[in-house]
C-alpha cells in the first residue's frame, strides 16, 4: 500500500517515468513535403516540415507529456505537393496507452461506408456561399469553411458538430466567395483565399490574420500554386482582366493571360512535380506549364483541352494512374481530359446531358479505390456522383445541396462528401 | 518554416541533461552544477550547432550516408559531435557513421582517427558498416587491432543479460548471463560489470556457471546493490581463455538498468521478493544480425527519440 501511495505521489509530482509515445509516419501518396503538427486539437504547439524525398526510415517523432496532467494530444500530418494538400492523417495520442503508434498520411483509404450523417449547422451564412475544406487547426482533420452572412469565415468541425461553427480568423469578405486553400507561405498552416469586391483576400498564419486585398476587383477565381517543388508558392488571380501572378505578400510578379478568366485549375498536369495552371474562359482555355524558367504556355494541350469552356472545372485522378486529370464543363458538355505523358491529352467521352446547369465540380476518392470520383452540383441542388473516365453515373447521396466540398473530417485518409443544405445544415456522405 | 526551425533550438538545450545519462547523474551527485554548465554551453555554442538536437543531426547524418550524400553526412555528424548536449552514446554513433563516410571519401587517415576516438569511448563496440563494405570492415579491424589488442569479437556468439526487475539497496541480486551461438564453447569466463548512477568507475564481478539453470551455458553473478543507489547500470563481457573479449551483453554506453526499491524488505511474503516471477530482461545480443540498441532501449523506461528533427517533442 505504501508503495502504491509513493508511486501515486511521485506521479502527481511529475517525478514518475516520462510518458511518451513515438509516432511513425508513413506517407502513402506522392508528395514533396510532410507537415507534422501536434497540440491539443485546438491549437498546435509543434509544427515541423520535412522533405518527403529525404525522410529516414522509419520516419518518426517522439511526443512526450510535458506535465503530469497531460493525458492526451493530437498529432496531425499532411502531405503537400507544391502548395496543395494531397494526403492527410490524424492520430489521437494517449500518453498512458502505449509507446508506439503509426500515422498514415494518405489520399485514399478503403474505409467503412458512412451513408448520410448529420454533422452540424453553420451560423447564418452568406447566400450562395461556397463550401471549402481545410485543416485550419492542424489536428490532421479537415474543417468545413463557409462565409457567414457578415463576411467572416465560419469554421465547422464536423467531428464535433454540437459546437456549431465559430469565427476563427480575421477574414471579412463581405459579398465575397471562398475560392481556394493551400500552404502559401510554407509554414505548414493552411491559408485560405477568398474573392471579394476589393480583390483577393487571404487568411495566413496560425493567428488567422487577413492582410489587405490584392489583385483586380471581384476576381472570378484565385488559386495557390507552387511552380516548382522547391519554389515558393504564388497566387494566380483570374478575372475580367486576365490571369495575373502574385507572391505571398500580395505583390504582382507577372501575368499569364489577357483573356477573360472564368475558372482556374492548378495541378501538376505534366508530372514534373511543378504546379501547372489551366486558365479557362469563354474565349479560350490556355495551359501554362511550370518549369525552371517559369510558366510557359503549351501550344498543344491536346484535343479538347484548349477549346473555350465556361466552367466550372476541377483536377483529379479520374483514371487511377496517379496523374492529375482535368474535368471541365462547357455548357452542358462535360469533358474529362486524361493526361498520359508530357503535354498530350486524350479527351474523355463524358457528358452530363442536355439542359443540365452545373455550378460546382469537386473530385475525391469516396469509395477507397484510389480513383477519384467526380461530383457535380447542379443549380437545382441535385448532386450527381460520376465514376471513372467514362463518367458512369452511380448512386449519389439523394439529398439536395446548395454547396459541397470533399473533405476528410475524421483524418482517417478516406474522403467524405460534405453537403451544405438549408439553414446551414451540413450532412456528410460516403457510399 | 521558421516556427519549425525555432523549436529544435529549444529542444536542444532541454534535451541535453536527460541525454547525458549516467555521466550526468554522476556529475550531479558531485555537485558540479550541471544545469548551469549546460546552460552556459548552450549559450556559447555556435548557432548551427544549436539549430538541431544531436539526435536530429545524427539522424540527418545517417540519412545522408544512406542516400550516398557523404559530404552532407560528414557535415551533419561533425555538427552532432560539436554539440555540447550530445550524450556519449550519440557521440559514439556519430563517430561510427562519420568514420564510414570519411572512408568512402578516401579520407582514410581521418576515418582511422575517428575510429580510434570511438574505441577510446567503447573499445568493444560492434561496428558494422550497413552495406557490408569489405574495405571499411578491413579498416575497422585494422584500427581495432591497433587500439584494442584484447578484442576478438565473434559474430557467432550471443550474450544475453537477464536482470530482476528490481533490487534492494544493501542486498545482493543474481544477474544471469545466457550465452548462445556457435562459438559458445570458446567462452572461458563471463564478467558482469556494474556501477551505481553516482559512480564513474565500473565494478567487476565474475559470473559462475549457474547451478539453478537447466541450460548448459547460463552464468550467474551475485551483485550487491550499494546503499543509496536508485538505479544500477549493468553489462557483461564474455572472454576466451586468453582473456580476450569475444562478445558483450550491453555495454558501457548502453547498459541495462536495474531499478532499486527504496523501502526496506518487510518479510518473505513481500511480492518484491519473488523477483523471478517478473524477471525482465536487459537484452543485448552480439552477432547474428540482432542489434544491441533495441534491447537496451527496451529495458529503459523512456521511449527513444524519433528519427525526425527534433527527435523528441515535449508538449506543454
Amino acid at each position: 500500500m505504501r508503495l502504491v501511495l509513493s508511486l501515486l505521489l511521485l506521479s502527481a509530482l511529475g517525478c514518475g517515468p516520462e510518458r511518451a509515445v513515438r509516432v511513425n509516419f508513413e506517407v502513402e501518396v506522392p508528395a514533396q513535403q510532410l507537415c507534422v503538427l501536434a497540440g491539443d486539437g485546438r491549437a498546435s504547439s509543434f509544427v515541423g516540415r520535412y522533405d518527403v524525398a529525404t525522410l529516414p526510415r522509419p520516419a518518426s517523432l517522439t511526443f512526450a507529456a510535458g506535465s503530469p496532467g497531460r493525458r492526451d494530444a493530437t498529432v496531425g500530418a499532411y502531405a503537400l505537393a507544391g502548395a496543395r494538400v494531397v494526403g492527410i492523417g490524424h492520430l489521437a495520442l494517449d500518453f498512458d496507452g502505449g509507446e508506439e503508434r503509426t500515422l498514415r498520411v494518405g489520399r485514399c483509404r478503403d474505409a467503412a461506408g458512412l451513408g448520410l450523417r448529420p454533422s452540424g449547422t453553420f451560423t447564418t451564412l452568406l447566400a450562395g456561399t461556397a463550401l471549402e475544406a481545410a485543416d485550419l487547426d492542424g489536428d490532421g482533420r479537415e474543417e468545413l469553411l463557409a462565409l457567414a452572412a457578415d463576411g467572416s469565415l465560419a469554421v465547422l468541425d464536423a467531428e464535433d458538430p454540437d459546437l456549431g461553427s465559430r469565427r476563427a480568423t480575421e477574414l471579412l469578405a463581405r459579398s465575397g466567395r471562398l475560392v481556394g486553400t493551400g500552404d502559401l507561405d510554407g509554414d505548414c498552416r493552411l491559408d485560405v483565399l477568398a474573392s471579394a469586391p476589393l480583390g483577393v483576400l487571404r487568411v495566413v498564419g496560425a493567428d488567422g490574420s487577413s492582410p489587405a486585398p490584392f489583385g483586380e476587383a471581384s476576381p472570378s477565381d484565385a488559386a495557390i500554386v507552387a511552380p516548382l517543388p522547391e519554389a515558393p508558392p504564388v497566387v494566380v488571380v483570374g478575372g475580367a482582366a486576365g490571369a495575373v501572378l502574385f507572391d505571398a505578400s500580395g505583390a504582382e510578379i507577372g501575368g499569364l493571360s489577357n483573356d477573360p478568366v472564368a475558372f482556374l485549375v492548378t495541378a501538376d498536369l505534366d508530372g514534373n512535380g511543378g504546379g501547372d495552371v489551366l486558365v479557362g474562359g469563354p474565349a479560350a482555355c490556355r495551359l501554362y506549364l511550370a518549369s525552371e524558367g517559369g510558366f510557359t504556355e503549351a501550344s498543344d494541350g491536346g484535343a479538347g483541352l484548349l477549346a473555350p469552356a465556361s466552367g466550372p472545372a476541377v483536377a483529379g485522378d479520374f483514371d487511377g494512374d496517379a496523374r492529375q486529370d482535368v474535368a471541365l464543363l462547357d455548357g452542358d458538355a462535360l469533358r474529362v481530359i486524361r493526361y498520359d505523358g508530357a503535354v498530350g491529352a486524350i479527351p474523355g467521352p463524358g457528358t452530363l446531358g442536355d439542359g443540365v446547369e452545373v455550378v460546382r465540380l469537386v473530385a475525391g476518392d469516396l469509395d477507397g479505390d484510389c480513383i477519384d470520383e467526380l461530383v457535380a452540383l447542379e443549380a437545382s441542388g441535385t448532386v450527381r456522383v460520376l465514376s471513372g473516365i467514362t463518367l458512369a453515373e452511380r448512386g449519389g447521396p439523394g439529398v439536395p445541396a446548395t454547396a459541397l466540398a470533399m473533405a476528410d473530417v475524421d483524418g482517417d485518409g478516406a474522403r467524405e462528401l460534405a453537403l451544405l443544405g438549408e439553414a446551414g445544415r451540413v450532412t456528410l456522405w460516403r457510399p | 518554416m521558421h516556427r519549425a526551425a525555432a523549436l529544435p533550438q529549444r529542444a536542444s538545450c532541454r534535451h541535453g541533461p536527460r541525454s547525458l545519462g549516467g555521466f550526468a547523474s554522476a556529475a550531479r551527485s558531485r555537485g558540479l552544477l550541471l544545469p548551469g554548465m549546460l546552460a552556459l554551453a548552450c549559450l556559447l555554442a555556435p548557432a548551427h550547432v544549436l539549430a538541431q538536437s544531436p539526435s536530429a543531426l545524427l539522424a540527418e547524418g545517417r540519412a545522408a550516408y544512406e542516400s550516398l550524400d557523404y559530404e552532407a553526412a560528414v557535415s551533419a555528424l561533425e555538427a552532432a559531435l560539436a554539440s555540447p548536449s550530445s550524450s556519449p552514446l550519440e557521440r559514439a554513433e556519430a563517430l561510427e557513421t562519420l568514420a564510414f563516410a570519411l572512408a568512402v571519401l578516401d579520407r582514410e587517415r581521418e576515418a582511422a582517427e575517428r575510429l580510434a576516438e570511438l574505441f577510446a569511448l567503447d573499445p568493444y563496440r560492434v561496428v558494422r558498416e550497413p552495406t557490408g563494405s569489405p574495405r571499411i570492415g578491413s579498416l575497422v579491424e585494422r584500427v581495432r587491432r591497433h587500439e584494442v589488442p584484447d578484442a576478438a569479437l565473434r559474430d557467432d556468439l550471443d550474450v544475453r543479460l537477464e536482470l530482476p526487475r528490481r533490487g534492494r539497496a544493501g542486498e545482493a541480486v543474481t544477474v544471469r548471463v545466457r550465452v548462445g551461438g556457435a562459438a559458445r564453447a570458446e567462452v572461458a569466463g563471463v564478467r558482469v560489470r556494474h556501477r551505481s548512477e553516482t559512480e564513474l568507475d565500473w565494478h567487476e564481478t565474475a559470473a559462475r556457471i549457474s547451478e539453478a539453470s537447466a541450460r548448459e551455458r547460463d552464468y550467474d553473478a551475485l551483485v550487491t546493490v550499494p546503499e543509496g543507489t536508485e538505479r544500477l547500470e549493468i553489462y557483461c563481457e564474455a572472454r576466451d581463455p586468453q582473456g580476450r573479449v569475444l562478445a558483450r551483453g550491453g555495454g558501457p554506453l548502453e547498459p541495462a538498468y536495474l531499478e532499486v526499491a527504496a523501502e526496506p524488505r518487510r518479510g518473505d511474503d513481500d511480492v518484491l521478493g519473488s523477483w523471478w516471477l517478473w524477471t525482465i530482461v536487459g537484452l543485448a545480443v552480439v552477432g547474428a544480425g540482432v542489434g544491441i540498441g533495441a534491447g537496451v532501449a527496451a529495458s529503459e523506461s523512456a521511449v527513444p527519440d524519433g528519427t525526425l528533427a527534433p527527435g523528441r517533442v515535449v508538449l506543454p
